[in-house]
């Protein structure tokens, strides 16, 4: 038998395995889920270690960039955390890379997610398209009253006290909206494996 | 019976309120394969939404001169969704023969291009598309947002090898291509997060995006903004390209089980929501 046949047959018998814990916790359920996490755990090590080789080792014997040294000796301060003595020196590879990674982040949000995003909120209201005038006129007032939701420092109350009441709605609504778009993905995943089984068996 | 006796129409709602969930689930497989059993049955909503449009027909003007960079950070857990977008993306762009960087962000990107998307390439394109030549594919690119800023900037700087161990400089499509402006199209797949970066630092590259149907709300801002130039998202956008560009495949066959498991999804909540209202409107303690 071919592998690729194989391995489709062994994909359906598995995803059958998963799906008996919606009936209840049992043996095969449990003895897939610890091969997932096994298999999943081995192959991203052994990934991790070809893209060593080829971004960190490679670079320095082929290419003779000897500062790649510094990087692996950075990263290898991260298995400082497996003895408490030199622990605190794992910090030095985590602050690196957040503090880079924020740095650098900073350059792509600034122009793309804050003063794109502001002036795209902030449009006319006086055009011939009347439901976009109103489309652009409730973005402000959703967008304000999302935002006085998180204001603390003080207290909205009187007649402003519906502001954060509609900031509070306008997250409800957007979270809801949110979470029909994770369950269809989760649905599509369903499918997927479902119609697999089906193919199996010759259905579809 | 339900409204027989107050006794009776309390236990009800206070069942159906706390029925179990394997009852649900059992009921959602049968509305998801109904429609592969009987195709044609139900008639799923086959909409195709703008930011399709859009994609499509950016996609319609590669030509085979142009650079394409088709940045990929999917693994496992996404290939439910994003495996029909890919498919009927990269079948496309082959066809039209520009000059193709694969370029992948997480460890299963690789293996995903070359189990599942690059096989179902009809031969006689492929025949066309020589690896290195018109394609290559790149070894995993690290480091997030940092690692697409060092990128953008100087390519080959964080890109040295591809996916074979070859040095980059060694490979034709890779003749002229030293930073990110050297691109005329990119495409992300499941590239959210980084997306800010490559804009950042060419604007006038085109930006389009296959990803999960969760990010729909995510990307909304960039796409209002003009920052993305299309966008389609999981099953249902599968779906928009095929249909588009006319080559039916997996997001066409399962648009109607998604359609009808949706449609079953807000019946149950409906039911759900109704059946704690009248528990609580008609008294009721839980089971």
């Amino acid at each position: 038998m071919d592998f690729l046949v194989l391995s489709s047959y062994l994909a359906i018998v598995v995803t059958v395995a998963i799906l008996t814990y919606l009936w209840k916790e049992n043996l095969f359920f449990r003895i897939i889920e610890h091969t997932y996490i096994g298999l999943a755990s081995s192959y991203a090590l052994v990934r991790a270690s070809a893209i060593i080789q080829s971004s960190g080792i490679a670079p320095i014997t082929d290419k003779g960039q000897i500062l790649n040294i510094i990087m692996l000796v950075i990263g290898l301060l991260y298995l400082a955390r497996l003895n408490s003595k030199y622990a605190y020196l794992s910090r030095w590879p985590a602050a690196i890379v957040a503090g880079v990674g924020y740095g650098v982040a900073m350059r792509g949000i600034i122009g793309s997610s804050i003063i794109e995003q502001l002036g795209a909120l902030i449009r006319p209201v006086t055009t011939p398209d009347t439901f976009q005038n109103l489309n652009n006129f409730l973005a402000v007032v959703f967008c304000t009253a999302a935002l006085f939701y998180y204001v603390f420092t003080l207290e909205v109350k009187g007649v402003w006290s519906w502001i954060p009441k509609l900031g509070l709605a306008v997250y409800m609504v957007t979270f809801g909206g949110g979470i029909g778009f994770e369950l269809q993905g989760r649905i599509s995943y369903t499918i997927e494996r479902l119609q697999a089984i089906l193919l199996a068996f010759g259905v579809g | 019976m339900i409204f027989v006796g107050k006794n009776e129409s309390v236990s009800l709602f206070t069942k159906v309120e706390n029925l179990d969930t394997k009852y649900i689930y059992l009921g959602l497989t049968a509305v998801i394969i109904f429609p592969f059993i009987f195709p044609g049955v139900f008639l799923p909503v086959l909409e195709i939404s703008a930011g399709a449009y859009d994609f499509a027909a950016i996609m319609d003007d590669v030509e085979t001169t142009d650079h394409v960079i088709y940045l990929c950070g999917i693994s496992a857990s996404f290939y439910a969704e994003q495996l029909p977008q890919e498919l009927v993306v990269v079948q496309e762009l082959f066809s039209k023969g520009p000059n193709i960087v694969f370029v992948t962000a997480t460890v299963e990107s690789a293996r995903y291009f070359l189990n599942d998307v690059i096989p179902k390439i009809p031969e006689s394109v492929m025949a066309e598309m020589p690896y290195g030549e018109k394609w290559m594919l790149s070894a995993m690119l690290p480091g997030g947002e940092a690692g697409s800023a060092a990128f953008v900037a100087d390519i080959r700087s964080i890109m040295q090898y591809d996916y074979y161990g070859t040095p980059v400089e060694e490979l034709a499509v890779m003749e002229g291509i030293y930073t990110y402006h050297d691109f005329e199209l990119n495409f992300g797949a499941r590239t959210d997060r980084t997306i800010g970066q490559y804009w950042t630092y060419a604007p006038e590259v085109p930006i389009l995006v296959t990803t999960m149907g969760q990010d729909l709300g995510l990307l909304s801002p960039f796409m209002a903004t003009g920052q993305v130039d299309g966008a389609v998202f999981g099953v249902q956008g599968a779906m928009e390209l095929e249909r588009l560009f006319n080559r039916p495949g997996a997001g066409t066959a399962r648009t109607a089980s998604l359609t009808l498991a949706m449609y079953y999804t807000v019946i149950m909540v409906i039911i759900a929501n109704v059946a704690t209202f009248m528990k609580g409107y008609v008294g009721g303690e839980s089971i």
